[in-house]
């Protein structure tokens, strides 16, 4: 490839993922809403399938069409397989490539029912009010059954590389954290208090109920008090599963093989995210990938309008047209410079940071096909 | 009722739809009307720079004429709610309890219900001596799964709880927010595919919530100068696939970035056509263009004339 992967001014990409992730078992991206993350992660998926490997794609919220594509639609929590034609006339070595949608509900009641101690206790976690609002809730939740999720792929050994979508938040850290966070809150002092049974009472809420949670009660309603300490009482009893989870998930995330990729669009919030993100991760025992920044305007470069105009009024014969055109032209040149400036602004933040530049595409990626023409620019022939 | 005349604008949308600009574009187009303006912030606080004021923090703080800013932080506003009920004292034992904490975290739609309590003080005829009176509340509120949490909270906790004045005022803040003369919601969308699905699943959960949707606002729109068939002409004239770089003379270089920018607008012509299909009809729906630099303060000018007429 040529100029295609240098922007105007001649930002060029530096990010290689046929090498970055040549030995990668889980590759993790990230990046704020609406970047084209998810579309991101299944075009590297495809391309790692296409390569021979066998590939899962674990996924928030793919938009409906490329769901449809995929298979994906109305399949919650279960990986579908994607049927893939061979890329070349001569066959060559397809892998494969499977998609699952992670629903943070079912991922939770699957939790429950691993480390309750009876399928009692379990039945009474899902049916309890408090646990229903916390397991569908957004904050926090969806973070760690994600990977939690990641977890139970890689366990069952059907897939040689994992890629995670995941939600989009600002803060990586609450994505990383998730799991630690989710075991001190089980394991707080503040629990053990609400816990601990007092002179064979029922903790807090028996006959010596405190000032406190006279209080609590008055300012909160009582129904829901009970339901909280119904909903720790058997949570906090699998604290211990939990915390054993917790770092398991935190050691898989600092392997070497687990890569994280960022993904932006040039926009100023989007860089200032992922500059924040890269923040977050550095001080952190993971293997960083690089950045991948989508939807870059391309124009021909450091040429004026009047130009433009004349050039194509010679070679379409059509002064109006070509007018009009080279407006149009004009203007994606101020972006694609703007673009250009924004990254290589970015790109001169502490450290060096390997950058992929992906051109806003002539077609939306909504099937196979699509995600093949993703694909070339995502995993770029040498030469 | 026009969409500045009621007490109470939330603004939300998908992430990365200038809700933000949109919120204070809002606000600078009231107060240009006369009104007093408080613009208040969910998540996190961005506004206070953009109108090139320091960090305001959970303190309702005048930033210009007219206008006041304020970054809600829900365990602040946790406090603010009961302080009001219980008092001072009893309030500082409640504080100091870590089970306080534990509670406001796991307590489902705790949080949001004493973040939506806010917005009623706030947008209160009367809020009495001490504290100021505003014409007009505008919420810069999370992106909308969790604003929609949040407009679903005082319901969801007055189901739970059985009692306490918690309940009783989850429902006035029900009452509230179905209230279209006091309440209403701006939907902030960008013109492609996703978006406008989320937009208008939005929409419809509105409608079941009975909470009035008064605006719709397209971003970042921008159209083709072209005809189809004089795009295509042009696109022919690069050799490989369009959005692949080509060497050549002049024109050739330019015709793949200007059929794949003339196929990007077309595409989000289709997106806008399906957003405004799909509204129910008397739901208002502007576009407003792109623009490649962030927003200052001096944009906000111009971002609130584009604004002028659908908010009418």
């Amino acid at each position: 490839m040529s100029a295609a992967d240098a922007t105007p001014g001649g930002v060029t990409s530096t990010l290689h993922l046929d090498s970055t992730l040549a030995d990668a078992r889980v590759v993790v991206l990230a990046g704020g809403g609406g970047v084209g993350k998810t579309t991101t992660a299944a075009g590297i998926g495809l391309g790692l399938a296409r390569r021979g490997r066998r590939v899962c794609v674990l996924t928030i919220d793919p938009a409906r069409r490329l769901a449809d594509a995929l298979g994906l639609e109305g399949v919650a929590d279960e990986p579908v397989q994607v049927p893939l034609e061979p890329s070349a006339p001569d066959g060559g070595t397809v892998g494969e490539l499977w998609v699952v949608m992670l629903d943070a509900k079912s991922t939770w009641d699957g939790l429950i029912r691993e480390y309750a101690d009876s399928p009692e206790a379990a039945e009474k976690v899902l049916q309890n009010r408090v646990y229903k609002e916390f397991s569908g809730a957004v904050a926090g939740t969806q973070e760690y059954t994600a990977v939690e999720k990641l977890h139970e792929l890689l366990q069952s050994g059907r897939w040689d590389v994992v890629l995670l979508d995941t939600p989009p938040t600002r803060n990586a850290l609450d994505f990383l954290d998730a799991p630690q966070r989710l075991h001190s809150f089980l394991d707080s002092r503040a629990l053990q208090l609400l816990l601990k049974p007092a002179s064979g009472g029922l903790g807090l809420l028996g006959r010596g109920a405190g000032v406190f949670t006279g209080l609590l009660k008055r300012a909160l309603g009582v129904d829901l008090l009970s339901d909280l300490v119904e909903f720790f009482g058997v949570l906090g009893g699998m604290s211990k599963g939990f915390g054993e989870r917790a770092r398991a998930v935190q050691a898989l995330l600092a392997e070497p093989r687990t890569v994280f990729l960022l993904v932006a669009a040039p926009h100023p919030e989007s860089l200032a995210e992922a500059g924040a993100f890269r923040k977050a991760l550095s001080g952190r025992d993971i293997t960083y990938g690089g950045l991948v920044v989508n939807r870059l305007t391309r124009a021909a470069r450091h040429e004026d309008e009047d130009a433009v105009r004349d050039a194509l009024a010679e070679a379409l014969g059509d002064e109006d047209v070509a007018a009009r055109a080279a407006a149009m032209h004009e203007r994606i040149r101020r972006q694609a410079t703007h673009d250009e400036r924004l990254i290589t602004e970015h790109l001169r933040g502490p450290g060096d940071e390997p950058v992929l530049l992906v051109p806003q595409l002539a077609e939306d990626v909504h099937d196979v096909e699509g995600l093949d023409r993703l694909v070339e620019h995502l995993f770029p022939a040498a030469g | 009722m026009a969409l500045l005349d009621r007490r109470l604008l939330l603004v939300t949308g998908k992430g990365g739809t200038g809700k933000t600009s949109i919120a204070a574009a809002l606000g600078v187009l009231a107060a240009r009307q006369g009104k007093r303006v408080l613009i208040a912030e969910v998540a996190g606080e961005r506004l206070s720079s953009l109108f090139g004021h320091g960090p305001v923090g959970h303190r309702e703080t005048v930033v210009e004429e007219r206008i006041s800013l304020q970054a809600i932080d829900p365990i602040e506003a946790a406090h603010d709610f009961l302080r009001s009920q219980v008092g001072g004292p009893v309030h500082r034992v409640i504080f100091q309890n870590r089970l306080f904490n534990l509670t406001m975290t796991a307590a489902p739609g705790l949080r949001e219900v004493c973040t939506v309590d806010r917005f009623r003080d706030l947008s209160q005829k009367d809020r009495g001596r001490k504290h100021p009176t505003y014409d007009l509340v505008i919420v810069d509120a999370p992106a909308t799964g969790h604003a929609m949490a949040m407009l679903r909270s005082p319901a969801t906790y007055s189901g739970i709880a059985r009692g306490g004045p918690i309940k009783k005022r989850a429902d006035e803040l029900s009452a509230l927010i179905e209230d279209r003369r006091r309440t209403g919601v701006v939907l902030c969308a960008l013109p492609e595919e996703t978006p406008v699905n989320e937009t208008l699943e939005t929409a419809e959960a509105l409608r079941g919530l009975g909470v009035d949707l008064g605006l719709v606002v397209l971003n970042r729109t921008r159209g083709t100068l072209l005809e189809d068939p004089e795009a295509e002409e042009i696109g022919a004239l690069a050799p490989g696939a369009v959005d692949e770089a080509s060497d050549g003379d002049l024109a050739v270089r330019v015709a793949g970035p200007v059929l794949v920018e003339h196929r990007r607008a077309r595409r989000e012509d289709v997106q806008r056509e399906r957003l405004a299909a799909g509204l129910r009809p008397g739901v208002a729906l502007t576009a407003l263009e792109r623009r490649d630099d962030e927003v200052t303060r001096d944009d906000l000018g111009e971002l609130a004339d584009a604004l002028a007429e659908a908010a009418a």
